[in-house]
């Protein structure tokens, strides 16, 4: 099948998995006749319970598993096609690299393995050791790293080709918040640029905050998909966010919405969520310590397309529905959240 | 080639990182001075370098190999075991580069063990050339015999063959061949008796033996090995070489137990246009007759290079051999886990190793005889015995190499043409297929699956 910009970049049609045993009698069914498609430029999740096919069907997306039946296609061809291999970045579920490797060594092999050359090789291997933040160990044996190290390091591999489909199984697992963050963010930068992005994960907050479509899985078989708006969506309720309301002000429009609907209207305040807080924590602690204004972690300028604004003058990325603003400027919303939190921390006298 | 070399950088990288070279090498070096003075020779220097060159080279060539099988087997499977193959079968490279990767990566650290031992044993022997006391005569035999290369000369066909064919026809023609006796065994019988008639030397006669060697003989001394048995303890011999009654013949009286390998050393000018004739009589005063073992000739040894360049070219076939033991264990690797590799290949250099055996039992027609009664002829379960042998035998024949080291120290010529044989058949020939085995599997295996 040509590849085609209309096509989807992944495609898979009733795929089943079936583990066997030496005897080759079936012993597990980890994915059952699932079908889904990832077109060009989108995120999209798999979310599931513990042993419900996730890592399965990654694998056999990578070529690491053959599927028991099915067909199963990535940029138009087998996974298993040499040339497929070279536009799509994988990060397993755990961090298989050598452990006598140092970082710096670790990055250029892998490099070497795409064909990079030593310069450009070089190039990318300082963006992302600076994105991934381990400059500081880039001389250190990986075998020695932290289980969040290890993992930044699995994911710089994974981005060593600047491919155009990114396969990553849990990339999160293991992360501090700030390198959850980072991760998200550049989920959603490689996304824009119009990368396919496909991921798995238990952590439905962060499906939520970077997914476009999602898929859940559960004894191999897929329970639910669609856009993760929708799915969430609540037809049929709707909540309105107003400013602090003097109490009057509050008694009229609750008269007004009792009248309205006949029915009582929750109110509540609204709550920031526990990641964008503790970011914040962060953030104001490392600028006490530190004399020096604090480095904002950078994505790596090859992955956000630097090449492509230098060649032209308006990079034409694929349109997006999404209403996220570019992650290098933080959202709206959590400014007024690190608003929110500087006044916390500084107690109400300040107001 | 950018990503075939990357990977046999990391293979060797990792080989030295987790410290198995320093390992390796400590064990050489405690071989290398452990055993020349553990094994006792004859006391004499010529004996300690023999030792060295033999036992000890062999010895650490032996390790040599357990450790390239084992890092062979290991290479592919435990990253498999371990999922590291995962991210690298992920990446852009064929399946052959993998194993090439692998390989040259081993071959690359065998490459420098062997070259630290080799370099080694050659210190040592310069060494003990220096400090350890010797006689002239000791230091004389060393440099002659030893420390040289010799082109082995075995006498002129004779025609044997030929006399016994016509002997077969003639005794079939009489009617002398006993009916139900195959005519392969009744030649055999025949040529045989010829030999050993031929090797033969009653009381008061001689045997005589032409060498042709072609080349000139450079000025240096000639030596013939010889072996004899007879029916005296001692026996009492004339040896001659060259033209008779010429003044540059080399005569020699001897008188030498039967048994055993002796050498005669032969001044150059007993040989001129490139052939030697030499005779021996025996003139021992009680009768006793002499024979030349037929399957055991004497040879005549000359000079054809410096020991040095046979250092180098046993060198050459060592590491080839290595070679091969890597790339068995590394398709041992990459066809199973990790387990039956180390099995497999266990199996692999046995079998390697007692390549006489086997060759002894795919001749072996009848495989349980019963001693005391009338010969069996071969059943079913014998044929099959034969057909297994004689399939082990062809798969592991063109695998075994002639005793290099055995050879080097008894300062045998190892030819190029050897070399470059061994190359060809093993390297490229037996080490491609391997490859291409490999690389096929490897395509076809689910890396993902946990072993
Ligand atoms: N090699 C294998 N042999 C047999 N069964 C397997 C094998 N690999 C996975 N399974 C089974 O397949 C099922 C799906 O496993 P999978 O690893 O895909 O789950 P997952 O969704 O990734 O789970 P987790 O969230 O824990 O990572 C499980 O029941 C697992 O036991
Ligand atoms: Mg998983």
């Amino acid at each position: 099948m040509a590849e085609n910009a209309s096509n989807p970049v992944i495609a898979a049609a009733d795929l089943k998995k079936v583990f066997r045993d030496f005897w080759r009698r079936p012993k597990v069914r980890a994915v059952d006749g699932i079908s889904f498609e990832v077109s060009r430029g989108e995120v999209f999740g798999l979310l599931g319970p513990n042993g419900s096919g996730k890592s399965t069907t990654i694998k056999m997306l990578l070529g690491l598993l053959f599927p028991t039946s099915g067909r199963l296609r990535v940029l138009g061809e087998s996974p298993r096609h040499v040339k497929t291999r070279s536009r799509v970045g994988y990060l397993p579920e755990h961090s298989y690299i050598y452990p006598h490797l140092t970082s710096e060594e670790t990055l250029d092999f892998y490099g070497r393995l795409f064909d990079l050359s030593r310069r450009e090789r070089r190039r990318r291997m300082e963006q992302l050791l600076e994105m991934i933040g381990l400059q500081h160990a880039r001389h250190r044996m990986v075998g020695e790293f932290s289980k969040g190290m290890a993992r930044r390091i699995g994911l710089a591999q994974a981005l060593i080709n600047d491919p155009d489909v990114v396969v990553l199984d849990e990339p999160t697992s293991g992360l501090d918040p700030i390198g959850c963050r980072q991760v998200k963010d550049l989920i959603l930068t490689l996304a824009r640029r119009g990368k396919t992005v496909l991921m798995s994960s238990h952590l439905l907050a962060d499906v939520e905050d970077v997914c476009d479509r999602i898929a859940i899985l559960y004894n191999g078989k897929i329970q639910a998909m669609g856009p993760v708006r929708e799915l969430l969506e609540e037809k049929g309720r709707s909540r309105i966010t107003l400013p602090e309301l003097s109490p009057e002000a509050m008694a009229r429009v609750l008269e007004l919405l009792r009248k309205e609907f006949g029915e009582e209207p929750e109110l509540e305040h609204p709550r920031r969520d526990l990641e964008q807080f503790f970011l914040d924590v962060v953030e104001k602690a490392r600028r006490g310590t530190q004399a020096s204004p604090p480095k904002k972690e950078k994505l790596a300028g090859y992955l956000e397309g630097e090449d492509l604004l230098q060649k032209l003058a308006a990079p034409s990325t694929t349109e997006t529905k999404r209403e996220e603003p570019p992650p290098s400027a933080p959202p709206p919303a959590a400014r007024t959240d690190a608003r929110l939190s500087h006044l916390l921390q500084n107690g109400p006298d300040n107001e | 080639m950018n990503r075939v070399l990357s990977i046999a950088a990391v293979t060797l990288r990792t080989a030295v990182r987790s410290r198995i070279v320093v390992f390796m090498m400590l064990l050489l070096v405690f071989i290398l001075t452990g055993l020349p003075s553990a094994i006792r020779g004859d006391g004499t220097l010529t004996g300690y370098v023999q030792v060295l060159l033999s036992y000890t080279l062999g010895f650490a060539g032996f390790i040599l190999s357990v450790v390239a099988v084992w890092t062979g087997c290991t290479a592919v499977s435990s990253e498999i075991r371990t999922h590291q193959m995962d991210l690298v079968v992920t990446k852009p490279v064929p399946a052959v580069q993998i194993w090439f990767g692998k390989w040259l990566g081993i071959l690359a650290l065998s490459l420098a063990l062997l070259l630290f031992t080799f370099a080694a044993a050659y210190g040592g022997l310069r060494w003990a050339m220096i400090h350890r006391s010797a006689s002239e005569v000791d230091i004389q035999k060393l440099r002659e015999q030893v420390l040289v290369a010799r082109e082995k000369i075995a006498p002129r066909d004779e025609g044997l063959e030929e006399r016994a064919e016509n002997l077969y026809r003639l005794r079939q023609a009489e009617g002398a061949v006993p009916e139900g006796v195959a005519p392969s065994t009744a030649r055999r019988i025949i040529a045989d008796d010829l030999r050993l008639q031929a090797n033969s030397v009653p009381p008061g006669y001689g045997r005589r033996w032409i060498f042709d060697f072609g080349s000139s003989v450079k000025d240096r001394p000639l030596f013939l090995r010889y072996t004899f048995s007879a029916s005296r303890p001692e026996i009492e011999g004339l040896w001659t070489a060259g033209e008779s009654g010429s003044r540059d013949q080399a005569v020699r009286r001897v008188t030498e137990a039967s048994g055993g390998v002796r050498t005669w050393r032969i001044p150059s000018a007993a040989a001129r246009d490139g052939s030697l004739t030499i005779e021996f009589g025996n003139i021992h005063e009680e009768p006793a007759t002499v024979i030349f073992p037929p399957e055991n000739p004497p040879v005549l040894l000359l000079y054809h290079d410096s020991f040095e360049m046979n250092f180098l070219r046993v060198f050459c076939i060592a590491f080839i051999r290595i070679a091969v033991l890597a790339a068995i264990g590394l398709t041992a690797g990459t066809l199973f886990s990790e387990p039956v590799a180390l099995f497999f290949s266990a199996w692999m250099v046995l079998l390697l190793n007692i390549g006489r055996y086997i060759r002894a039992m795919a001749a072996t027609d009848v495989f349980f005889p019963v001693h005391d009664g009338p010969a069996r002829i071969p059943g079913l379960l014998d044929r099959l015995l034969h057909l297994f042998f004689a399939a082990l035998d062809g798969l592991v024949r063109p695998l075994q190499s002639p005793d290099v080291l055995g050879a080097m120290a008894a300062g045998e010529w190892v030819s190029w043409g050897l070399v470059a044989a061994e190359f060809l058949v093993k390297v490229l020939i037996f080490c491609g297929l391997l490859a291409a085995l490999s690389s096929f599997v490897l395509k076809r295996r689910e890396v993902g699956l946990p072993a």
